[in-house]
């Protein structure tokens, strides 16, 4: 008999004690239920892995193919379906559609306008979004002008701005000065600065950083639960986790590789169960965490992060037949050839492979019952009850 | 009798040295030709008989077996110039590259030797560092040699500086590789580099490449064999050549063929060799394509395996066979046959088996086979005795594994009873079809026998279907009624629906039911609810509320719960084994209500008896009262038709709105959208939005008639289904009644087709609505070409959608099942893959089944 886990011991003494039922009644009721928890255990031998395999990919073909879904009123696109399960079973180190959702820190930001700021803030923005390169090639003469209607809606302010990219640009021109109330930038440049130089001096300059994290590309303010929460398209977790005002303890971002590499492999863990089961969820099929939770502890036993594919689980596995029988066939036997590899017949295919019985289910009994022993106690038992007659 | 077996331990992979190829080699061959004149192997071919027999009645001439016994044997094939291994032509390369020409030795100092050999255990990391060393040198730092770069041209070649090195130089060159440095190439005592070069090639047993013989004169050779014919016999010329001092361009391009002709031996699909073909210009198949791919050796023989005893017909329902059960055609149940020991039990009825004619065989302990005819029948039937087998055909009650494929999951192959029946089809109960995903519009399935008494228990314990009636894939009830089975129960529990005593009786009598209940109608006529009733178990409690329940409530038609006594009946309620009120959908089917928890409170045996009644009942009273969809039921009232005209008229007004402002870019921006995005996402939102209106305004319409007391329900067919939860929803008949709406292809509207607009019925840079998927027609009415293309759009779409989705979830599925099929349930409820390592160590963090754990809940660990 296995003990009951802490947590349904602690149900069950919730319950008693609602019921107020005596000691003995309530060690009855632990013994009731330790008989039925024992009664669902899996059993010595269980292909659980293989159950798993089996309880993901039947309803692959219900999954839809839609690429991308809408997460509600608010138009973040996420992922879904196949794609989607493709994407975090391979553990494919660019999710297609990557997001973030942040969560703010609520000493530093108490009101919606913070908020909206905050939000507002983590746009990447280049000095090109907010602001306009006039090229005066013949006196080889640029303006740089700033759109002060889209600083205004970004909420930052204009004069910081300006200085920034003022003091972030420097290299080809003889002088630089601010013009039009501080709204532009003039540079000055040798007449005999070849035009090539020129351009593509202004593309180098275009991209200089104004405000937010790289790779953010929108970002939209929700209200979920009495907070503010801000769902992002594009996701740069280990910038925005510098960030403050956040919550850092439960900004996620759904890409996968990332999270792995900023947060570690329990976390990657922790997000491979979280969004594998949101899709079967999203679909409407029913699938138990169990599998979710097996998946994920075989791609990340090893450490890392390993996807389901040639490269990773599959590619890693010690037996050549094993991995012969997968892809690549010939490659795999060459290699165990070269290596001189031990084919140990410990799996389920590499059994079957030479026609034994497998390790696994009925197959990992290894008592077998003697014909002709067993012949004997037959008969001596037939005695016994001729005798007792 | 699995302890009489002798199991293999292991497999080592090696690379054969030519001395052990000759070792093993049971015949030398020299001469390229198979048969004499009169069909005789000859000697030292290729057929030579000491490679092994592959007809029968013949010894094999090394081993002195038989056919079946003689595992095959290799012979050899000594080449007069040694060719190059093609697979392993880069391993060559690498070492050609770092060594030295003139010494043989390593291009790196003593002491950076000495470095390398301590991390020859990491090879990724030792190669790179070798290379990074040989970059140091412009000579050999042993002989002072200059370091000149090898280049291979793939697959064979190896050129210095443009210039040819024959395999004979680079054999040379590489024995002379002082043996401490090959192992800083990972090379050891039992595997050398020089063995990648061949010098002596072994021939294959003639049972992998056996010769057809067609119509005795004509014999057919394997592709491997015309291979190796043209191997010997082109040695052979090269010899001859050789010999004769022919000049060396001639023998060169000898030496050359020879090795092509080896490199497409072994692989016939090397890149930059042109494949060899057969007379018909069908291309030879080689070593390695015989194993590859779904098609190899390693997929179709070795991981899937064909089977004896077996059976394969077309599936038929039928309501007769429990759902348990299986019925097996006369034909099939008397060719397969089935073991059965004889014991002191079953002597007798295995006597009468083996009089009547229906076993076949008689096994004696000594393992000596006696067949049963007509003349020998009572001799063998006295015979039989204690610790025989008799090998009897199937006979009702014997247990089989049924199948159907594609085999997804483990529920698609389950254990059946059998059930001898006329005909030629299998019968099973329509009830299981939800497991094996079959229906039978000509659906073929799989029978197998039980071969061995090992098998027969396992059938029994662990794969016959009442094991499986909860789904392990989430903990549900496998088995749902769905379909015409929820609509004739929704029909048959209804208020008003009443059966006359004389239904009754044959509705009870068919399931064995001999108590006639007292009748709770006038004229003495029974409710349905009474004989729904009678399925069920007598000590049955429970209760909640149906679907229509939640279409009431949801249309604020109910202001307080009266449960049993819900004037919709739509309060399900079963007291004691007595369905009081409310009617069955497919709630009761599907999730956690009536069928689980029969399953839960009474047993595997019970859900078997109560599905097998169910499913009678149920049939006989949608036979009795049917389901109709009627034309009128589609034709809206004037006032509606009115209604429905407004509404479409209504989303084009406002659309147009929004075109205007569209047009004037005036259109107020959704953060973080352009003009046209903003554009698609209003107009989707618009049209989303009237159809929901219409379908509110539909349902209600609806839901008052099927709720008056009219009873009429022939005009509410739809409604019917649509409740009871079986198929459709109310958007289907505003389709059919309203108008269609917008169409929608994956991300938004159908926008590409002709230039500038869709199709070509609209005009060029339009942006009205009605030109980009707006259909404001219904099926009832029908469709104008228009909106018929743009359905038609729709239709294609989602015919691609599931052809691409199959194909990419079928890979999803392989790959993930190749990755997870080691790991098994060891001690203690870990989880361990093949090689012992531990993956989980407690399975699902609390060692539940999913099938097992109640009512399929899990400790979740996203809950708190």
């Amino acid at each position: 008999m296995k003990e009951l886990p802490e947590k349904i011991l602690e149900k069950v003494g919730k319950y008693a004690e609602s019921k107020k039922f005596s000691d003995y009644k309530k060690q009855k009721l632990i013994d009731v239920v330790t008989q039925g928890y024992n009664q669902g255990l899996v059993c010595k031998g269980d292909a659980m892995g293989l159950i798993a395999a089996q309880s993901i990919g039947e309803p692959g073909t219900q999954l839809t193919l839609r690429t991308k879904h809408y997460a509600g009123s608010q138009e973040v696109s996420v992922g879904s379906g196949i794609q989607r399960l493709s994407e975090i079973v391979d553990a494919r180190s660019f999710s297609k559609h990557p997001q973030m959702t942040v969560y703010l820190n609520k000493e530093i930001i108490k009101t919606k306008k913070d908020a909206q700021k905050f939000c507002n803030n983590l746009v990447y923005v280049t000095a090109d979004d907010i602001g306009e390169f006039q090229e005066d090639f013949y006196n080889r003469n640029v303006v740089y002008k700033i759109d002060e209607q889209k600083v205004e809606d970004l909420f930052l302010d204009k004069e910081e701005i300006i200085t920034l990219i003022f003091d972030s640009i420097d290299g080809l021109y003889t002088s630089k000065r601010f013009s039009g109330k501080k709204t532009q930038i003039n540079f000055l440049f040798d007449k005999n600065t070849p035009l090539y130089d020129i351009r593509k001096a202004i593309i180098k300059w275009k991209k200089i950083p104004v405000s937010g994290c790289k790779k953010i590309e929108e970002t939209i303010l929700s209200e979920k639960e009495n907070e503010y929460v801000i769902l992002t398209k594009g996701s740069n977790l280990k910038e925005v986790l510098k960030y403050e005002e956040i919550d850092s303890y439960r900004t996620v971002t759904n890409d996968l590789a990332e999270t792995y590499k900023i947060l570690g492999v329990e976390a990657a863990r922790h997000a491979v169960v979280k969004y594998f089961l949101q899709v079967f969820e999203e679909n409407g099929i029913a699938i138990d965490n169990r599998h979710a939770y097996l998946l994920a502890d075989l791609m990340t036993s090893n450490g890392l992060l390993q996807g389901v594919v040639r490269t990773g689980i599959t590619g890693a596995k010690k037996s050549p037949f094993a991995r012969a029988s997968f892809e690549e066939t010939t490659k795999h036997l060459l290699n165990a050839a070269l290596n001189r590899e031990r084919e140990e017949l410990n799996g389920i295919v590499e059994n079957i492979i030479v026609g034994q019985p497998i390790n696994s289910g009925t197959g990992i009994v290894k008592l077998t019952l003697d014909p002709k022993g067993f012949e004997k106690m037959v008969k001596a038992k037939k005695k016994m009850e001729e005798k007792n007659k | 009798m699995i302890s009489n077996t002798k199991k293999i331990r292991g497999i080592d992979f090696s690379v054969l040295s030519p001395e052990m190829i000759r070792k093993m080699s049971a015949v030398e061959i020299v001469r390229p030709e198979t048969y004499d004149k009169d069909g005789y192997p000859l000697e030292r071919g290729l057929m030579d008989p000491h490679l092994g027999t592959i007809s029968p009645g013949l010894r094999c001439k090394t081993c002195g077996q038989n056919m079946k016994n003689c595992p095959g044997h290799f012979g050899s094939l000594e080449l007069v110039r040694p060719v190059i291994y093609p697979k392993y032509s880069d391993k060559l390369l690498l070492i050609l590259q770092t060594t030295c020409k003139e010494c043989g030795r390593l291009i790196a100092n003593d002491l950076e030797i000495k470095d390398l050999m301590k991390i020859s255990d990491d090879q990724a990391r030792c190669q790179k560092e070798i290379k990074n060393v040989l970059k140091k040198y412009k000579e050999c730092p042993h002989c002072q040699a200059p370091v000149r770069k090898v280049v291979l041209d793939k697959p064979t070649n190896f050129y210095i500086d443009q210039e040819r090195i024959y395999p004979s130089e680079i054999l040379e060159w590489v024995l002379k590789i002082p043996d401490e440095e090959k192992f800083i190439f990972g090379y050891s005592e039992d595997i050398k580099p020089e063995w990648f070069i061949v010098t002596v090639l072994p021939i294959s047993p003639v049972a992998i490449r056996p010769s057809l013989s067609l119509e005795n004169v004509i014999t057919s050779e394997d592709d491997l064999t015309y291979k190796l014919l043209d191997i010997v016999r082109i040695n052979l010329r090269l010899l001859e050549n050789i010999n004769a001092g022919a000049p060396q361009i001639i023998i060169e391009d000898l030496w050359d063929l020879l090795q092509y002709n080896i490199t497409t031996y072994i692989d016939n699909e090397t890149a930059g060799v042109p494949p060899t073909k057969q007379r018909s210009g069908k291309p030879l198949k080689s070593i390695s394509e015989r194993l590859k791919s779904k098609k190899g050796r390693f997929r179709l023989n070795l991981i899937g395996k064909r089977v004896n005893s077996s059976a394969r017909a077309t599936i038929t329902p039928s309501l007769d066979i429990k759902i348990n059960e299986l019925g097996v055609p006369q034909e099939v149940a008397d060719t397969l046959l089935i073991s059965e020991k004889v014991t002191f039990w079953n002597m007798k009825r295995l006597k009468k088996s083996i009089l009547e004619g229906s076993a076949k065989y008689a096994i004696t302990e000594r393992n000596l086979r006696k067949m049963v005819t007509e003349e020998n029948k009572k001799e063998i039937a006295e015979s039989v005795e204690e610790g025989m087998t008799v090998r009897r055909k199937l006979k009702d009650g014997d247990l089989v594994i049924f199948n159907r494929q594609p085999t997804l999951h483990r529920t698609s192959v389950m254990g059946h009873y059998v059930k001898v029946v006329p005909g030629k089809a299998f019968r099973i109960n329509p009830i299981i079809v939800g497991p094996y995903n079959a229906d039978f519009d000509g659906d073929e399935m799989n029978m197998h026998c039980p071969q061995s008494e090992e098998t027969y228990a396992e059938i029994k314990e662990l794969m016959s279907l009442e094991k499986h009636m909860i789904s392990i894939r989430h903990g549900n009830p496998a088995l749902t009624p769905d379909d015409y089975l929820v609509t004739g129960s929704y029909l048959f529990t209804k208020k008003d629906t009443e059966f006359t005593k004389k239904e009754v009786m044959e509705m009870l009598y068919s399931v064995g039911i001999t108590e006639l209940p007292t009748a709770d109608r006038g004229r003495g006529n029974y409710s349905g609810k009474l004989i729904f009733s009678q399925v069920l178990p007598k000590t049955l409690n429970i209760e909640y509320k149906t679907k229509l329940c939640k279409i009431i409530t949801q249309n604020n038609l109910c202001k307080k719960c009266t449960k049993e006594k819900c004037k919709y009946d739509a309060y399900f309620k079963i007291e004691n084994g007595l369905l009081i009120s409310g009617h069955l959908d497919s709630e009761a089917a599907g999730h956690k209500n009536l069928f689980e928890t029969i399953y839960k409170h009474y047993g595997p045996e019970s859900i078997v008896d109560v599905y097998y009644k169910y499913a009678k009942f149920v049939l006989f009273g949608l036979q009795k009262k049917g389901l109709t969809m009627s034309l009128d039921e589609y034709n809206a009232s004037p006032e509606l038709k009115k209604e429905i005209t407004q509404y479409a008229r209504k989303t084009i007004t406002s659309s147009n709105a929004f075109v205007k402002k569209y047009e004037n870019k005036t259109l107020p921006l959704i953060p973080g959208k352009n003009l046209d995005e903003t554009f698609e996402s209003e107009i989707i939102k618009l049209t989303g939005e009237i159809k929901a209106e219409l379908s509110e305004r539909i349902m209600k319409e609806k839901l008052g008639s099927i709720l008056s007391k009219t009873k009429n329900l022939n005009n509410n067919s739809t409604l019917v289904a649509s409740i009871g939860g079986s198929r459709g929803k109310i958007l289907n008949v505003v389709n059919m009644m309203a108008f269609w709406g917008q169409h929608t292809i994956r991300t938004g509207r159908p926008k590409t087709g002709f230039s500038g607009r869709v199709l070509s019925h609209s005009q060029k840079g339009s942006n009205q609505i009605g030109d980009f998927g707006f259909v404001d027609c219904n099926f009832f009415n029908g469709f104008p070409p228009k909106e018929y293309f743009f359905h038609a759009i729709g239709g294609r779409q989602g015919e691609v959608d599931t052809g691409v989705a199959t194909k990419v979830s079928g890979y999803l599925y392989r790959r993930l099942s190749n990755a997870l099929k080691d790991l098994i349930v060891g001690d203690d409820l870990k989880v361990v893959g093949a090689d012992g390592k531990i993956i989980q160590f407690t399975y699902g963090d609390d060692g539940l089944s999913p099938d097992k754990a109640y009512l399929g809940k899990n400790i979740n660990f996203f809950d708190e």
